[in-house]
């Protein structure tokens, strides 16, 4: 009750600091069943152009953030809802590897410990169930999602206090020092939980420098030996969890602080 | 010939050193080993008897209001100190079961046992001690940062470390994406062989949270009541500041945290 309370005075507090509005689109969201009582939710996500990466005067920016450029997004897509959960990973691989799976609701803890590799491997078989086509978000469509139309160092703005960036994101002061269920904090202006904070999320590109001119659907670099993921994580301070903050890891290692996020390519009739 | 005899002198050499290692490294005198069930050993170290400076000026880089005012703190008596962080094998030797989150998987070394609770060790401790192996108990925050600091007066151990430069090579602690405890006795130990003083899990000590007594002190039990004990150390979800000898932190007595164990003291 009392948690309820604070939840809803941070909540309509949000509103009047940032003007944030939670642009819910018609009939956006999409509900999938992995197995039975397993569903995951996706989300329709506009086509549109946005500023990916940095300005070079954002408190806390690494180098590789980046020249800020202007990217297209020409097709619209349906970006998971929530973190892929360990319910959902053990309902598509029949195990899970999750460090975190301790207390009473373990199994709505996100996914974590599972490398790139794993990934991929998730997603093979998830996509041999006939219920729709799965896929790793881009980099570039995970920070569109991601920013939601900000341009900020974070979707709720420029907020780094840890008092009122719990309120959006777990991350390392206010975690206890373990994954959270997903979806408890406030979602951003498109309605996506947790994109920062609780895990980082494997993206499909190789890691690389950025480049300046406009583009339309990046992929990334065509080679490279690291995996970009994005977001920051229950382990991670305020700094890391802003939305143009890249980071990377060689493909086949895992990490208790990295999970993933899918994105629906397209339905399957049924 | 002569480059023969050169060679053999060398050898000589090198075995005399290793020798003279040998007795001065292993087996030190100062060191007390238990077996649990199972041949599982628990290792001691001896602290003795002494004085420090308790707590922090507040001039200290980092350093927290409740570590004033600084005070001179007598331990009146030596004392055995666990020489590692209770490792999940231990717990295991005692109660039949690891709680941690962080498991071997199979890597070498033994992790530090954690999601133990202050109560929870009281249970283990009641167990461990009904063993007629020595008495055990946890060690109050007076001995810890007593032998924590190991004769030092600094931020550190090893120094007051501005920048964190030797940090790394005496503690666990936040390193982006690395989110985990690590096997005990992997970083160098403090001065008087003690390793993960600072770093890898916070410790419970035995005290309540309170303030200070302004005035000099002999062996210090903390405030009579309070609502949460004192941990120390920090741990490898920390920033380094929480790393700092005389840093305080407490927890509520049935909370359970990944990045929170303990050490044990033996009792004579």
């Amino acid at each position: 009750m009392k948690t309820r309370l604070i939840l809803l005075i941070s909540f309509s507090f949000s509103f009047m600091s940032w003007g944030h509005e939670v642009e819910y689109q018609n009939d956006s969201i999409i509900s999938i069943e992995i197995n039975s009582g397993v569903p995951m939710h996706f989300r329709w996500i506009k086509p549109g152009v946005f500023l990916m990466g940095t300005p070079g005067i954002e408190e806390g920016r690494d180098p590789d953030e980046g020249p800020l450029h202007e990217v297209t997004i020409s097709k619209g897509f349906y970006m998971g809802i929530n973190e892929v959960t360990q319910a959902q990973w053990k309902a598509v691989t029949d195990s899970n590897p999750s460090v975190f799976q301790q207390g009473k609701i373990p199994f709505d803890r996100p996914v974590e410990s599972v490398s790139w590799e794993d990934c991929i491997r998730f997603i093979k078989i998830l996509n041999k169930k006939g219920i729709g086509l799965f896929r790793l978000p881009t980099e570039a469509e995970w920070e569109y999602a991601c920013r939601a139309g900000s341009e900020t160092p974070f979707y709720w703005g420029n907020e780094k206090n840890p008092a009122l960036v719990s309120s959006y994101a777990w991350g390392n002061s206010w975690s206890y020092a373990t994954t959270h269920p997903v979806g408890q904090k406030l979602p951003n202006a498109w309605g996506l939980y947790d994109m920062s904070g609780n895990v980082w999320e494997w993206c499909s590109d190789w890691y690389g420098d950025y480049i300046e001119n406009q583009q339309t659907d990046p992929t990334g670099p065509l080679n490279g030996t690291e995996k970009v993921f994005r977001g920051g994580s229950w382990y991670d301070f305020p700094v890391s969890l802003r939305s143009g903050n890249r980071h990377r890891h060689v493909p086949d290692r895992p990490f208790t602080s990295i999970g993933l996020r899918l994105v629906m390519e397209k339905e399957v009739p049924r | 010939m002569k480059k023969n005899s050169f060679s053999l002198l060398i050898l000589m050499l090198a075995c005399f050193t290793f020798i003279v290692n040998k007795v001065n490294g292993q087996l030190p005198t100062n060191r007390k080993t238990v077996f649990l069930p199972g041949n599982i050993p628990v290792y001691f170290i001896r602290v003795e008897q002494g004085s420090f400076l308790m707590g922090t000026k507040l001039s200290e880089t980092g350093s927290q209001p409740d570590e004033a005012p600084q005070h001179k703190v007598t331990i009146s008596r030596e004392f055995y100190l666990g020489q590692y962080e209770v490792t999940q094998s231990q717990w295991q030797a005692v109660l039949g079961e690891n709680p941690s989150v962080f498991k071997h998987n199979g890597i070498s070394g033994d992790l530090p046992v954690e999601m133990v609770s202050w109560n929870d060790i009281q249970l283990f401790l009641q167990k461990l001690n009904s063993f007629g192996i020595g008495i055990f108990r946890l060690p109050t925050e007076a001995e810890w940062e007593y032998a924590c600091r190991a004769g030092g007066s600094d931020r550190f151990p090893w120094g007051n470390d501005p920048e964190y430069k030797f940090l790394g090579e005496y503690a666990w602690f936040y390193s982006r994406a690395e989110g985990k405890s690590h096997p005990v006795g992997q970083k160098k130990p403090n001065a008087w062989g003690l390793y993960d003083m600072q770093g890898n899990v916070w410790e419970w000590c035995v005290d309540w949270y309170g303030k200070y007594p302004a005035d000099s002190i002999t062996d210090p039990k903390g405030v009579e009541h309070g609502n949460e004990h004192i941990i120390r150390g920090g741990s490898w979800f920390n920033e380094p500041e929480a790393l700092r000898s005389a840093n305080r932190h407490r927890h509520p007595v049935d909370s359970r945290q990944t990045n929170i164990g303990f050490r044990l003291i033996l009792e004579q």
